[in-house]
């Protein structure tokens, strides 16, 4: 095995024994930290492992990361007498006063789905917080996403006339009716898995006015976006939904459509890393 | 629970539960599923943990080299060093435990990796979740799991014999799975919770007649990210043990 080039350290923190990651540089480490919360229900280590990559790649570049289950996630307990808002900002609290003790004075949050919502939250009633990266985020339906929709809509329709006809003249009719009963099987087994939306409390909540709030105050925002998250179809369309009266000079927004909402795809990963080590380099420079 | 790293360079992850209320001087080992499968069971077997800790058993759970916690990356680890990883992580938790009796705990394709401890060390009971026994039937299912990915994912996948469920695999993987058929597995006490849709039941039924079949889908050649609750396994798993 190779030698390792980060240091590892499990972590229990706090009273309720909070259950971390720290990945640190072998050699000085920078003021800044980078914290990573989980993807819907998932352990710390993330979809595919992916957010012990990204702490392994952030901590090559010099940050002290933390991977973080959150209370009732993954290793943590959970804290039944708090909200998950305010679970949420004490479980930061707490990674941050770890993270203070190896000299981090500033953050940055990472989370998708859900947790990139709670990153935002976060960001939003902690100052330390000065940069965001943010998978697959909140984002609303603007106008010219429903024209995309309509068009892409409309296109796989066509292809699917065209590609049926074709299928039952090469199946015959037979052959067709079979594959219809299979098609059938496939979709009743699909429909018994968890929806996007399962995980998500997010409707009740103001966050256009946190990504205003957090953009003002300077935090620096990457927004990466998956080709499929139903409610993002084109690049664009963050800043639009933000509208002209919020400051968007530091946000970022990256559309890798060829990727899946949880990154299932090895190269697609690749992509993301770089997406992230290129915007960490570019926006936050030794 | 108390996280900590041990073997050789302390690469491996361990999180260890130590018996509460009455101790049982007994002790559990959990050998969860490689890949993609042991993000999706990693909240059942941590349950499974806490209540054998609950009811006086000391237990470990552990990731293997290269998967979850651990270090390393799966593209360099090789079902070999898996295997070994179970019998690492077993040494380990007799040394933290002193227990002089010990359950196994495996899940799916660990119930093979595990012949080589059930061979060398003293283990008195085994419990096995959906195992699969063979590397042919296991390397079936992730295939099959690959052919179920959208074209545009599978098209993106850079070599089909190294990328399984989302993990780069070792050069040596498809060859050593095909070369890792039934085994035995020398322990007195053997019996396997299966759920909904278990394939192998005949494979199966040549290494243990205490099978108990549970009403839930794990959808294990699924290649998704949800997590598996599966309520009834987990009670039938705990159950064999209390």
């Amino acid at each position: 095995m190779r030698p390792p080039d980060v240091n590892v350290t499990p972590l229990l923190l706090g009273e309720t024994g909070l259950f971390g990651i720290r990945t640190s540089p072998p050699d000085q480490s920078c003021s800044l930290g980078f914290i990573l919360l989980n993807a819907g229900m998932l352990p710390s280590v993330g979809p595919f492992r992916m957010n012990v990559e990204l702490a392994d790649a952030m901590s090559r570049l010099g940050t002290t990361a933390l991977r973080l289950d959150q209370s009732g996630k993954g290793e943590s307990p959970v804290r039944p007498e708090l909200t998950p808002a305010d679970a949420a900002l004490l479980d930061y609290d707490e990674a941050f006063a770890n993270l203070r003790r190896c000299g981090v004075e500033k953050t940055i949050i990472a989370g998708l789905c859900s947790g990139a919502v709670d990153a935002l939250q976060i960001a939003a009633a902690r100052e330390s917080v000065v940069g965001l990266v943010l998978l697959d985020g909140y984002v609303e339906q603007t106008l010219r996403w429903h024209l995309h929709h309509r068009a892409s809509r409309a296109a796989l329709q066509t292809r699917r006339i065209f590609s049926r006809a074709s299928n039952a003249i090469s199946m015959g009719p037979r052959g067709a009716i079979e594959h219809m009963k299979r098609k059938r099987e496939a979709d009743s087994i699909d429909s018994e898995a968890p929806i996007l939306t399962d995980y998500r409390d997010w409707e009740t909540l103001d966050l256009r006015f946190s990504y205003a709030q957090v953009l003002g105050r300077g935090v620096k925002i990457l927004s990466v976006f998956s080709g499929t998250f139903p409610p993002y179809n084109h690049h664009g369309q963050m800043a639009s939904f933000l509208g002209s009266d919020t400051d968007t000079h530091n946000l970022t927004e990256v559309f890798l459509q060829r990727a899946d909402h949880t990154y299932t795809n090895t190269l697609c990963r690749r992509h993301l890393l770089e997406t992230v080590c290129g915007w960490f380099s570019r926006e936050f420079p030794k | 629970m108390e996280p900590f790293y041990f073997g050789a360079n302390n690469t491996l992850f361990g999180a260890y539960h130590m018996a509460e209320g009455m101790p049982r001087r007994h002790a559990v080992l959990i050998a969860g599923p490689l890949l993609n499968e042991g993000i999706r069971a990693h909240f059942a077997l941590r349950q499974v943990a806490n209540r054998c800790a609950a009811a006086g058993y000391d237990v470990l759970r552990f990731d293997y080299t290269g998967l979850g916690n651990s270090r390393g990356s799966s593209a360099d680890s090789s079902l070999e060093d898996w295997s070994a990883d179970i019998v690492v992580a077993a040494g380990e938790l007799a040394r933290i435990s002193g227990s002089p009796t010990r359950t196994l705990i495996t899940t799916r394709f660990a119930s093979n990796l595990a012949a080589g401890l059930t061979k060398t060390t003293q283990i008195d009971r085994l419990v096995m979740w959906d195992p699969v026994l063979e590397g042919g039937h296991w390397l079936e299912m992730l295939r099959e799991g690959q052919e179920k990915l959208p074209a545009r994912l599978l098209n993106l996948i850079e070599d089909q014999d190294r990328e399984f469920m989302g993990h780069i695999t070792s050069a040596t993987f498809v060859a050593g799975l095909e070369a890792r058929l039934a085994v035995s597995l020398d322990v007195d006490s053997r019996s396997a919770v299966i759920s909904r849709g278990y394939r192998h039941l005949g494979t199966l039924e040549a290494v243990t007649d205490d099978i108990q079949q549970v009403d839930a889908d794990c959808r294990w050649q699924a290649n998704t990210s949800d997590v598996l609750y599966p309520v009834d396994i987990i009670n039938a798993i705990c159950a064999r043990l209390m």
